[in-house]
């Protein structure tokens, strides 16, 4: 594991790139979200002790357009909040972190919901311009309407 | 995003943090030092027509904030989240974060009161950042 405290500041920047994710998947805004995916980037993912599972969807355009359709099929205003960061690899060229996700819902006129706790494992290739998303491995713990 | 701009991005979300943690402390004189002397914010929910402020300057926000305080004692923490700097040179950005606000009660266990997000403009002064706007974004009335 790498001594984060040593690189706090590339990692801060890796964070910005997949919080900025979850706020495009939050706002289904998938033109953008895909802009943060490697081209032959791919996405997986699996509820715990479920059958369920998704993926493994490869290509930022095909990610994005599974998760068009899924966000489409929600209702209320959904917030993935992502903390407790720990970063496996953080180099020039390449990063792995791991963070934990909280799944919150509002619907019109009604309080706050969990939908979920779960994990999300990031990795992250440095282009010369920018930080991009090569894969990201779900692991939620409980079923997602 | 370059090295030396890397350190910014550390210094904004931590004035996010110090601004939510002198709320919740009610840390009325820390909270003001925070903001430039003309900042502007205000607060509203979601596809409603609910809102207060804006208010004018550190001072009204400050005392705004103080009145906000003293009427929610039962709150505990705005915790923050998945914060995301959307431009940044070097002495200018915008931030926004995810929010989470939770009440307690004595004796009772903690609630998840309202979600929300804020969304700020921040610039360097004089060596540290301060908040020139500041909106919060409800998901639902309180």
């Amino acid at each position: 594991m790498t001594n984060t405290f040593a690189v706090t500041g590339k990692a801060q920047a890796v964070l910005n790139v997949i919080h900025h994710y979850v706020w495009k998947l939050d706002a289904n805004e998938m033109d953008g979200l895909a802009s943060l995916l490697c081209e032959d980037a791919a996405t997986r993912g699996v509820s715990r002790r479920t059958d369920v599972s998704w993926g493994e969807w490869r290509g930022r355009e095909e990610i994005a357009r599974q998760l068009r359709q899924i966000r489409g099929a929600q209702t209320g205003r959904r917030r993935h909040q992502l903390t407790t960061p720990v970063f496996f690899d953080l180099s020039e060229s390449n990063a792995v972190v791991q963070v934990y996700l909280s799944i919150l819902s509002t619907l019109p006129g009604k309080k706050p919901e969990l939908v979920t706790t779960g994990q999300y494992r990031f990795s992250l290739r440095r282009s010369p311009e920018e930080w991009q998303i090569a894969a990201i491995e779900a692991e939620f713990d409980g079923k997602v309407a | 995003m370059e090295p030396d701009c890397e350190t910014s991005m550390l210094e904004i979300v931590d004035l996010l943090h110090a601004y939510v943690w002198s709320f919740d402390t009610n840390n009325i004189e820390r909270l003001k030092g925070l903001f430039s002397v003309d900042a502007v914010a205000k607060e509203r929910v979601h596809d409603s027509e609910r809102s207060i402020g804006p208010w004018h300057g550190r001072e009204s926000i400050g005392d705004a904030l103080a009145e906000v305080r003293a009427a929610n004692p039962h709150w505990r923490s705005h915790q923050c989240t998945t914060p995301v700097i959307t431009t940044l040179t070097a002495n200018s950005a915008s931030v926004k974060t995810y929010l989470s606000l939770y009440s307690c009660e004595k004796g009772k266990t903690p609630e998840l009161v309202v979600t929300g997000e804020y969304q700020a403009k921040v610039s360097k002064l004089s060596g540290s950042w301060k908040f020139d706007a500041l909106d919060l974004t409800l998901d639902s009335a309180i």
